[in-house]
């Protein structure tokens, strides 16, 4: 059974502006194509999911989506050699997505305790619920860097360009101060479980 | 560069599989000797963790199966498509457009919005001492008015009055600017919904302003439509 449309146009809308930007970077030739390029894969992505089509995600359905309108955008130049082609400053690494197994490496080194008596269950679901009300309570260009680093699994370099900033140093910058600002948001969360 | 700074930096490119197997091991016996490093790597293992519990329940809830409610527009009769499954598809095979209509007409509108900008900003320019400020004004408001989607009857009436004078051969005087009473008389026919009558008016403006960009992709966006 299909989805409703209201919630795709919602996904589509939210996301459109970043992924031309993205487009336009990426295919500086293609820029008065990018607008079309996104209708059509937002249409494939449409009809993927009505007909049940869609693949096993390894990643987010944004990166999915990404992948979709740049394999459109690169069908378009190979069709048309002269149109000067990609920006050739650019590699394919645009996809760096968290990688499962180092993850679980981590979490064995360093364990989920905060502090080490502390380890009931209790404890971390507290932590666990008061970082996903952190996590839909992020603002921008908080919410922006770090979705799409962690969740979509993009570079620095590819949110830079979606979001307008003038390098990915820039964007590295942001997302260190964001990842600061949690790091306090944690320790509060920690003082605030204490005086429970 | 802080400490803080290049531990996040280095945190993610192990998480990133970016690391050498050296780096790794080096990285890895930091961790286990610096308390700093090992609190910056909770602090990141927990950011993951909620980012992806959030976002995956977002995503659920977006792919959940569901009955569709949609209401696609059709040449401005409203059909409300049913919950069989078959006449969503009917409807998605037929018109070549299916559910993303909505998105489509918001397309249409936010090009034809933007585009407006520049349209107004050429007229400011152009007319600048070529007509009475009075006649500038009144074109100003019903152009203004057609993009923002304001009083548009009054605003459809006039500007189709002024388009036809357009097409009179014995009267030049709006034909300076017919290519903006043209253009919004067709944003306001989309900003009220009549697709079919914007792209009526545009037709008719691509043979006389032939080759103009803006109509042409303003035509295009909304041949997904109709």
């Amino acid at each position: 059974m299909p989805i409703t449309s209201k919630e795709l146009n919602e996904f589509f809308a939210t996301n459109q502006q970043r992924t031309l930007n993205y487009l336009c970077a990426y295919f500086p030739a293609l820029k008065d194509d990018v607008s079309d390029i996104f209708q059509d894969a937002a249409v494939a992505l449409f009809l993927k999911i009505q007909k049940n089509e869609l693949p096993v995600m390894t990643g987010s359905l944004y990166s999915y989506f990404l992948s979709m309108c740049k394999n459109m955008a690169l069908n378009m130049v190979n069709r048309t050699p002269s149109a000067c082609a990609l920006d050739e400053n650019r590699n394919d690494s645009d996809f760096e997505p968290i990688q499962d197994d180092k993850i679980e490496e981590l979490e064995s080194l360093v364990g989920y305790d905060i502090a080490d008596e502390q380890t009931d269950q209790a404890y971390l679901d507290w932590i666990e619920q008061e970082v996903r009300e952190g996590v839909k309570n992020m603002k921008p260009p908080c919410n922006h860097i770090l979705w799409s680093f962690y969740w979509d699994g993009l570079s620095h370099r590819a949110i830079a360009d979606m979001y307008g900033m003038k390098s990915e140093d820039v964007s590295k910058t942001q997302a260190n101060r964001c990842k600061n600002k949690f790091s306090d948001f944690i320790k509060k969360v920690i003082i605030a479980y204490d005086r429970r | 560069m802080t400490d803080d700074s290049i531990y996040n930096e280095q945190i993610d490119r192990f998480l990133k599989g970016k690391m050498t197997t050296d780096e790794e091991i080096r990285f890895k016996a930091e961790i286990a000797r610096n308390a700093e490093l090992k609190q910056l790597v909770r602090n990141h293992l927990y950011l993951i963790r909620g980012i992806r519990q959030v976002k995956t329940q977002e995503e659920q809830e977006l792919l959940k199966p569901k009955k569709p409610t949609l209401v696609v527009p059709r040449r401005r009769n409203w059909i409300k498509i049913s919950s069989i499954a078959a006449a969503v598809a009917a409807v998605v095979i037929l018109s070549g457009i299916g559910g993303s209509n909505l998105y489509y007409r918001h397309e249409v509108r936010q090009y034809a919005y933007n585009t407006s900008v520049e349209v107004l900003s050429d007229f400011s320019v152009a007319t600048r001492g070529a007509v009475s400020e009075e006649e500038m004004n009144r074109l100003t408001t019903l152009f203004t008015n057609a993009q923002e989607g304001k009083d548009l009857p009054y605003t459809i009436e006039e500007l189709s009055k002024l388009y036809a004078l357009t097409k009179d051969d014995y009267v030049d005087a709006e034909d300076d600017y017919a290519f903006q009473i043209g253009w919004f008389l067709a944003v306001a026919y989309i900003n009220n919904g009549d697709y079919n009558a914007a792209s009526i008016i545009l037709c008719d403006m691509s043979t006389s302003c032939s080759e103009n960009e803006s109509i042409m992709r303003l035509q295009k966006r909304l041949s997904k439509i109709l």
